[in-house]
């Protein structure tokens, strides 16, 4: 298992986790961007 | 605004957080806020989660109870009225990128990684030094409250023990002192020895609705060995732990052919650095339907008092779940 911490212009983290052994393919995606986003709960 | 204010007569805390009641209300799909972000998508249309592959994602909350640093709190405190800073962590956990999933609609291998990452938030979020208790939990279902239709569950680091936890903490507390063993362990051994209340079972996990059940069709997942805390268990046992969730969560939504509503939630250790070795990790699920068109509802007795009014038996509930085959499409 692997996770990348982004961190969004609004200050709070997102984490992606990955289990890169089970999803061989996700290797090649890219690098995910901080985005703009709206609202959650 | 937002602070914790003691109440005196309880003996706990209320969160105040003002800026929720400006929180996203039920969107429609096309403007999930949870959904990845589509390709080519307009500055506005731009949600929370931008990378398309991930399996599992976890965004902190954009309206959170608890924040480190805390905001300003909204009044001063008095020796009758003390206020403290809210400090913590609101997380929101997205099970999966796909909008009209749920959580019982996950194969058990995905599952197992949602066990891994909840595994990873109560070690990271639990070894903050404000945060004292890391409680998992997932709200379903619009009757429940929920606001975003997107599967995902949350998790709530607080910089106390909530008072539900405590007061089981205080229990296996004294039981321990009392007979020398720990309460889960005669829990676990008496439904076992019964049997009636046992709805599902495998190597390292059962499921049953206990003896003291508050809820009509309230299941509790309780490992078979003891372990304090979701970081204890072991890659056997958050298999067991999937394939139950899997089998409980098939079987609520094949009671009566519609997804089913609940609470969810996970008690656990606080990570205060006290020692609970004798509390046991386990999973408690809160349906509100006691029948299919029927809502249990919190009234008098339950919100005022405290005391639960169960119109129904255990023994009869969870012989009805148990007769319900876990088959799904998944």
């Amino acid at each position: 298992m692997t996770k990348r911490v982004v961190r969004r212009e609004d200050g709070r983290a997102v984490i992606y986790y990955d289990f890169e052994d089970e999803n061989p393919a996700r290797d090649a995606e890219t690098q995910p961007k901080a985005p703009q986003g709206d609202a959650h709960e | 605004m937002s602070e914790l204010r003691w109440n005196p007569t309880l003996e706990q805390w209320t969160i105040t957080a003002t800026h929720r009641q400006d929180r996203t209300f039920l969107p429609p799909a096309d403007f999930c806020p949870l959904c990845p972000t589509k390709p080519g998508a307009g500055a506005e249309y731009v949600t929370d989660v931008s990378a398309a592959a991930y399996d599992i994602a976890v965004i902190e909350n954009k309206f959170p109870s608890l924040r480190t640093p805390a905001a300003e709190p909204a009044v001063q405190g008095t020796d009758l009225y003390p206020v403290a800073p809210s400090d913590g962590v609101c997380e929101v956990v997205l099970y999966t990128q796909e909008h009209n999933a749920t959580l019982t609609s996950q194969p058990v291998e995905r599952l197992e990684k949602l066990i891994r990452v909840w595994q990873d938030r109560y070690a990271d979020l639990g070894a903050r030094p404000e945060v004292d208790y890391v409680f998992i939990f997932e709200n379903k279902g619009k009757i429940i409250g929920v606001t975003i239709d997107h599967p995902h569950g949350q998790i709530y680091a607080y910089p106390f023990i909530p008072p539900i936890p405590k007061t089981e903490i205080d229990a296996a507390r004294r039981h321990h002192e009392k007979t020398g063993r720990r309460l889960w362990d005669d829990i676990v051994a008496e439904e076992l020895r019964d049997g009636r209340r046992i709805v599902a079972r495998n190597e390292t996990w059962m499921a049953a609705i206990p003896f003291y059940a508050r809820y009509p069709y309230e299941v509790h997942l309780f490992p078979l060995r003891h372990v304090s805390r979701i970081t204890d268990l072991n890659e056997q046992e958050r298999h067991g732990m999937a394939s139950i969730l899997k089998a409980i969560l098939t079987k609520y939504d094949n009671l009566w052919g519609f997804s089913m509503p609940y609470m969810m939630v996970m008690h656990q250790a606080p990570t205060d650095g006290g020692d609970y070795d004798f509390y046991r990790f386990h999973v408690e699920f809160y349906p509100p339907h006691r029948t299919a068109q029927k809502l249990k509802y919190l009234a008098g007795s339950e919100a005022g008092a405290g005391a639960f009014i169960n119109d129904t038996l255990p023994e009869e509930k969870a012989a009805e779940l148990r007769a319900i085959e876990p088959v799904s499409e998944s």
